[in-house]
């Protein structure tokens, strides 16, 4: 069905690749570090976060999800991106957006469209599905679009529980007519969006999180997202329709809180055939999750990378994907998966890139977090010093060349592959 | 929406004693006892916290969630937000009965 050579008028994703960082820590060391208690994450998968060294930035981030995704493509598809998109809650500039930077470091053509979305953790759900309706429209034939959701994380000792599950990385997906990793069903989707104020970023160092609002706006939008679903696509049955789930995951607590409700409301389906379903159908998706943490809009798109790196995928499988933002916007939509992902995907050496990072002890981490929770702050002049942190990078094994921040010199960033 | 005073002086906290009040109260009882069933209940007092009884964020999702269901009501979400007491929760959902 999502076969290379038999996929005509299909579109969606035909590659993707996943930066989880350099450095890690575990979330025992941070529960015992922060004095959390660890019976709070009873039954969530949640084995390590990652960490940002002080010369990564949202666009360091999206550069080096993206470019071994480019490297594994021919010359001739990186040609036909005519379109990329950023998306993140981590902007550097009001104006002047990250894909900028990423489009130069890249190396991408100049025939092409530079756009920065944001929408909290919707955002990238937002681009891809914009892509593919353009796409589909068949107005530049064998297009390509390129989607980077890239955040950094602000959370510290103040977002409590929050700290341990709050990751930094970034998403790359190519987006296209050959869609080898997720091949988008046109027109089915469900939508679900209202304001309110769950969670927010209002200033350049401070993350904001009312944790019950923001779980209440994620549950009705599930429910609602996917009843808007079932006005589109006839016959549409969660518990049948998707062989595997996706949801926005900032953590696995919230992802099987959601699956509980839709699962009790729609079937009234008792609490030990919920939890075989959700073994079967959702837990997949929450191995890399729980070894990243929240990549705010790349959330869901590390949780597909997860269910394709894990689930058994001998033939087409149907996926049901949910992409929630606060503020808040939501989207449930579907796609088709099979063997040809999990070989794309499995290109990627997503699994070993994780274990290959630099472990950090709880001392080394808020010693890390002095110097890049500032990261988003703008400063017109500083200087940093990549070789400074050699210590952490000596650690990575099979460490790939990656862009670094080198300084900012009148408010333009500067940037070194090392 | 009204916010309990804590303090020593604190009048009596006569909220949900009226009939709507009483069944919002005993609905969302029982469903924190069903979800966190360790839960002592001679502590869920309309002047405690859900939190304060040991239920994380998602086990107050699931009890707000499962009592909204059983009275057939919607509360709008931006009417909820962290460390509400039981009062003032019973109070929320007893104006969409």
């Amino acid at each position: 069905m999502n076969d290379a050579g038999d996929n005509r008028g299909s579109f969606g994703i035909e590659a993707m690749d996943v930066y989880g960082g350099s450095a890690s820590i575990s979330a025992q060391a941070l529960f015992a570090g922060r004095g959390l208690d660890p019976q709070r994450f009873d039954n969530v998968v949640l084995n390590r976060r990652a960490v940002a060294l002080p010369f990564e930035d949202p666009v360091t981030h999206a550069v080096n999800a993206a470019r071994p995704l480019l490297d594994r493509i021919p010359q001739r598809d990186r040609n036909r991106i005519e379109l990329l998109v950023t998306t993140t809650e981590s902007g550097i500039d009001y104006s002047k957006s990250v894909s900028t930077y990423v489009h130069e470091h890249l190396g991408l053509g100049r025939n092409c469209r530079l756009l920065e979305m944001k929408q909290a953790c919707y955002s990238a759900t937002g681009a891809l599905q914009l892509a593919v309706g353009h796409l589909a429209a068949g107005i530049s034939p064998g297009a390509k679009a390129l989607i980077i959701s890239t955040d950094i994380s602000l959370a510290d000792e103040r977002a409590q529980y929050a700290e341990p599950a709050t990751g930094t990385g970034a998403v790359a997906l190519l987006v296209g007519d050959r869609p080898r990793v997720l091949a988008v069903d046109l027109g089915a989707f469900g939508l679900y969006s209202f304001e309110t104020l769950d969670s927010a970023r209002p200033l350049p160092d401070l993350d904001i999180a009312d944790a019950d609002r923001s779980l209440l706006a994620y549950l009705e939008c599930l429910s609602h997202s996917f009843a808007d679903y079932r006005t589109r696509v006839e016959g549409a049955d969660f518990a049948t329709t998707f062989d595997q789930l996706a949801l926005h995951t900032p953590f696995s607590g919230m992802v099987r809180a959601g699956h509980r409700r839709l699962m009790r409301e729609l079937y009234a389906t008792s609490p030990k055939d919920i939890q075989n379903d959700y073994e079967r159908r959702v837990e997949p998706s929450l191995t890399y999750p729980g070894e990243v943490g929240n990549l705010f809009s790349g959330s869901l798109y590390l949780a597909l990378a997860s269910l394709i790196d894990h689930a058994p995928l001998e033939g087409p499988a149907r996926v049901g994907l949910f992409s929630y933002g606060s503020g808040c916007s939501s989207e449930f939509f579907s796609g088709v998966v099979g063997p040809d992902s999990a070989a794309e995907v499995g290109r990627a050496g997503i699994k070993e890139r994780l274990a290959n990072r630099a472990e950090l002890t709880f001392a080394e981490y808020t010693e890390l977090l002095s110097h890049t929770l500032g990261c988003l702050r703008p400063v017109s002049d500083r200087t940093v010093d990549p070789a400074g942190y050699g210590r952490y990078l000596d650690r990575v094994v099979d460490r790939p060349k990656m862009l670094a921040l080198t300084g900012v010199e009148g408010y333009h960033r500067h940037y070194e592959w090392i | 929406m009204t916010r309990p005073s804590f303090g020593p002086e604190r009048t009596p906290d006569t909220r949900g004693t009226d009939d709507a009040g009483e069944r919002v109260l005993a609905t969302l009882r029982q469903n924190t006892a069903e979800v966190v069933p360790e839960l002592d209940l001679a502590l869920f007092t309309p002047d405690r916290t859900l939190s304060e009884l040991g239920c994380n964020s998602i086990d107050r999702a699931d009890i707000v969630t499962m009592t909204m269901e059983a009275l057939g009501i919607v509360v709008p979400v931006h009417e909820f937000h962290q460390g509400l007491d039981i009062g003032t929760l019973v109070e929320i959902m007893r104006k969409q009965l």
